[in-house]
């Protein structure tokens, strides 16, 4: 199995180094940003507080996604191109069963994703250091939360792939449900915010612009970020299973 | 350790796909041996070489290879078994060195020293990309990984199709050298039938999903021949002693499948020794009987 995981590392570290050189650029700019509202030329500016907040109240949450989708994307193609270069047909001819196969993917699918976890959470400790301020707990469980739902949907795409075969057929096949769910989504927040402006008017009337509305609305989204950081392991944890036994299953129905 | 006779015993195996059906296919390959698997394209080659290696399930039949079951034993047999297509299956991204590391850890036996004396002796370049090999490389390359886990039986399916004859040849006296060893034992789909008449010591025909001739290449070659003839003389010939007929404004050439009951039946006609491609050509007619 090491040889499995080592040769889908070779093929996957080109991307992984190129996103890596991405993420430190990112990094490094928002940094420098953030010194330089207060010992730079955006201290003279009147808002220059306001963009510190603003910078640390967000780019956390970029630079985590920068970190694990660009750890994972390499090898998210990897399955295409090796059925392009019929290595998924030759894999049949080694000595190796489709669960050594399933489990080489998923092992380095898994620390792929740690990696770009690690990346996040050095991301939030580094803009927290240049904006003078203590690391955020709340920041580490949004970059939870981001880890929970990638992290199932790029483990799910193992077997996904396996049976797509290709990135464009999976993400027009991806595209039904993904409109039914953001359509949903969608309406599901507008109603939200519809309610939270009606409250924000009752309970608050002398706030001005969105203030009110998210002082209603946060409440309830820490409790469905706290609900779902309780729930987000053992959804994580089930998928890594369910895509292990389906992985094997597709491995073995492939030969037809 | 297992004691077998055959590297690969066939026997009714039947797959069928809409359109298709390997039609009970049974052939043996001597342990030893190099077995010439022959037949045109979309005949069922690469279907059957598909299942003894069991990518492709099979509806029924029985496959032994190596003395081994090739469901239940699968992953034994396989430490055993080499595969070589026709194409190379690795990533164009990979190089030698890399191919090396994995394939050190997915066989036991998998000899570094044996794969870069290969690599050397092949001119093959180790930090190369593959992706800018020529197809002489890619193949010499596949044919030097396949032979670096001391494999016992080696499976190969149109692996010579598409090179010049330089580097043909130049594979071929690699299987004679591999044969060396009694223990191995080769089975080589092909259509380019030259390349079986030098190095196969048997040859399997098959055509649309049947076994036609299965046997040993010197008998093979020595019971047929092509008799030619006149027009008004070829309609003496009894049409069981027929295979098939191409004719032409002059007369006709008859592949007969006993050559030495036709000489003594036709006393006089010109009875030439026919090829495997002759063969291949006049069975594959068989159907039409009389073709041009």
């Amino acid at each position: 199995m090491k040889g499995l995981i080592y040769r889908e590392f070779y093929l996957s570290r080109k991307t992984v180094v190129y996103m890596l050189l991405a993420y430190i650029i990112f990094v490094v700019m928002i940094t420098m940003i953030i010194i330089s509202t207060y010992a730079g030329n955006l201290a003279k500016s009147n808002d220059s507080a306001d963009t510190r907040d603003y910078l640390l109240s967000q780019m956390y949450l970029y630079a985590g996604l920068i970190g694990m989708a660009g750890c994972t994307y390499g090898h998210n193609d990897l399955i295409e191109k090796d059925y392009k270069s019929r290595w998924q047909l030759y894999s049949y001819t080694l000595p190796v069963h489709e669960k050594k196969i399933m489990q080489s993917k998923l092992i380095l699918r898994t620390i792929l994703l740690a990696l770009g976890f690690v990346l996040a959470v050095i991301a939030e400790v580094i803009f927290s250091a240049a904006g003078k301020v203590p690391v955020s707990t709340e920041h580490i469980k949004n970059i939870l939360v981001i880890l929970f739902v990638y992290g199932s949907m790029c483990i799910i795409d193992i077997p996904y792939m396996i049976i797509m075969k290709t990135q464009n057929r999976g993400v027009a096949f991806a595209m039904i449900p993904l409109v039914i769910l953001t359509t949903a989504v969608g309406y599901g927040t507008y109603k939200f915010t519809k309610f939270c402006y009606a409250e924000a008017a009752r309970l608050y009337p002398d706030m001005k612009g969105d203030a009110g509305m998210m002082k209603v609305a946060m409440p309830y989204l820490t409790k469905w970020r706290d609900i779902f950081l309780w729930a987000g392991p053992f959804i994580l944890i089930g998928i890594v299973i369910i895509t292990y036994f389906w992985g094997i299953k597709e491995l073995k129905r492939r030969r037809y | 350790m297992n004691d077998y006779e055959n590297a690969i015993e066939i026997k009714d195996l039947t797959k069928k796909y809409d359109g298709f059906t390997l039609d009970k296919v049974s052939f043996n390959v001597p342990k030893g041996s190099i077995m010439g698997f022959i037949g045109q394209n979309g005949a069922g080659k690469t279907t059957t070489i598909n299942a003894i290696l069991n990518i492709v399930k099979k509806d029924e039949g029985e496959i032994k290879l190596l003395g081994l079951d090739h469901e239940k034993d699968e992953y034994d047999a396989k430490k055993q078994i080499a595969a070589v297509f026709d194409e190379l299956p690795f990533d164009d991204r990979l190089n030698a060195i890399t191919i090396d590391k994995v394939f050190r850890e997915v066989f036991e036996e998998w000899s570094s020293e044996t794969f870069f004396n290969y690599l050397d002796r092949f001119s093959l370049p180790r930090k190369k990309k593959f992706g800018k090999f020529s197809k002489g490389m890619k193949m010499k390359l596949q044919i030097a990984s396949a032979l670096s886990h001391n494999a016992k039986l080696l499976i190969m399916d149109e692996a010579t199709t598409g090179l010049d004859p330089v580097v043909r040849n130049e594979i071929l006296d690699i299987f004679l050298e591999y044969l060396q060893n009694e223990d191995h034992s080769i089975l080589m789909s092909s259509h380019i039938t030259s390349d079986l008449d030098k190095v196969a010591d048997s040859v399997t025909f098959i055509d649309k999903g049947k076994v036609l001739i299965s046997g040993y290449k010197d008998d093979i070659l020595y019971s047929h021949g092509i008799l030619k003839c006149t027009k008004d003389d070829y309609k003496d010939i009894a049409p069981e002693d027929i295979v098939s007929a191409r004719l032409n404004d002059f007369g006709a050439e008859i592949m007969v499948s006993d050559k030495a009951e036709c000489s003594r039946k036709y006393s006089g006609a010109v009875i030439d020794p026919a090829t495997l491609e002759d063969i291949m050509l006049f069975y594959v007619n068989r159907g039409k009987k009389e073709w041009r």
